[in-house]
């Protein structure tokens, strides 16, 4: 007997993957380093309405960093209502160098971690975020990033990845770029 | 339930699921083999990865389970350690991917068509270009310490795209 695969259409082998893997947002590629790789630096990536729970949320390098030592944190802001800038767990250490395909992938309270190498990263623990107001209004919030320790000077780029769950009626995450 | 059902539901719940051809281990568990038993196109979610013995093995191979992107080159890493000696495995017996972190053995307890499957998170293999175009790579069944010297295998993975028109595909 031969190898077997489901030849299923696209759109099927998509749906599933949004099913058990979330649902996917990105931002372009970020290729311009005063606006996103400079120390220091910060932007929103991702706006969110309501609440809902993040499967998985990451910086896919897309460009090679160079030698400087730059770090990465992901911060939570309340827009509706406000709720004042708060930093997301631990700051990232150095990216320096990294490669193609790493991921360097928010942890909740925990450090946002690369690897274990280039084209291979761990599924974290699922994270909520955002909320909905006590007259049962989505809530809405900006998960942004700050690029702090050093400056890339060379080639990096990377884009924004946010895997996610819904989790009020309503909810959704968009990017913010 | 329909047959259609049923798998439409697996699908859904499980992730979507490649096996491939009964392979010789003799071809994939030599002591310094290396040899890509799926293609990965772009990202995805790996849920699980084993081998099924359908034929009785013979020879103290430990083999393990590695990644390698071809577009772009990205070194072969492993993705799981190896495991101890599959010589007396027999027909049923599974070599189950471990899940968790790199650091995790290679699992071959249990018994015939009973064992173990993937008890740590999965991992997110593969990327997307900065041109957005899907990375082309592999998942690689390797040996080590000693060759299998019989014995047949199966290989199956199960996963969920994480990328737009991301897939994996038996590469042998």
């Amino acid at each position: 007997m031969g190898s077997l695969t489901f030849n299923y259409n696209q759109d099927t082998q998509d749906m599933i993957g949004a099913i058990i893997g979330g649902i996917r947002v990105e931002t372009p590629v970020l290729s311009t380093l005063a606006t996103y790789w400079t120390n220091p630096v910060t932007y929103a990536v991702f706006n969110v309405t309501g609440l809902i729970k993040i499967i998985a949320m990451y910086m896919e390098v897309t460009g090679v960093f160079d030698a400087g030592a730059s770090t990465l944190v992901f911060r939570w802001t309340g827009t509706t209502p406000a709720v004042g800038i708060a930093t997301m767990g631990v700051a990232s250490g150095s990216m320096a160098t990294s490669a193609v395909g790493s991921r360097w992938t928010f942890l909740g309270p925990g450090t946002v971690t690369a690897g274990p190498s280039a084209g291979i990263s761990y599924l974290p623990a699922p994270f909520l975020v955002g909320g909905k107001t006590g007259a049962g209004v989505n809530a809405t919030g900006v998960i942004s990033a700050l690029i702090a320790g050093g400056t890339q000077a060379a080639d990096a780029s990377g884009r924004y990845v946010l895997h996610y769950a819904a989790m009020t009626e309503g909810a959704n995450a968009v990017s913010a770029i | 339930m329909n047959k259609s059902i049923i798998e439409a539901t697996s699908d859904h719940h499980r992730g979507l699921l490649c096996e491939t051809a009964n392979l010789e281990a003799t071809d994939y568990w030599l002591t310094a083999d290396t040899a890509t038993i799926f293609t990965v196109y772009g990202r995805i979610l790996l849920l699980e990865l084993y081998g099924e013995i359908t034929e009785n093995m013979a020879g103290a191979a430990q083999p393990n389970f590695a990644y390698v992107s071809t577009t772009p080159v990205i070194a072969k890493a492993d993705i799981c350690a190896v495991s101890a000696s599959i010589a007396g495995l027999v027909t049923g017996n599974r070599v189950v991917w471990p899940g968790g972190t790199t650091g995790g053995t290679l699992v071959i307890t249990g018994i015939a068509y009973d064992s173990p499957a993937n008890a740590g998170v999965g991992f997110i293999l593969g990327g997307v270009t900065a041109a957005g175009v899907n990375m082309i790579g592999g998942i690689t069944a390797d040996g080590s310490v000693a060759d299998a010297t019989d014995g047949n295998v199966r290989f199956t993975c199960v996963y969920a795209p994480m990328s737009t028109g991301a897939y994996v595909r038996p590469a042998v």
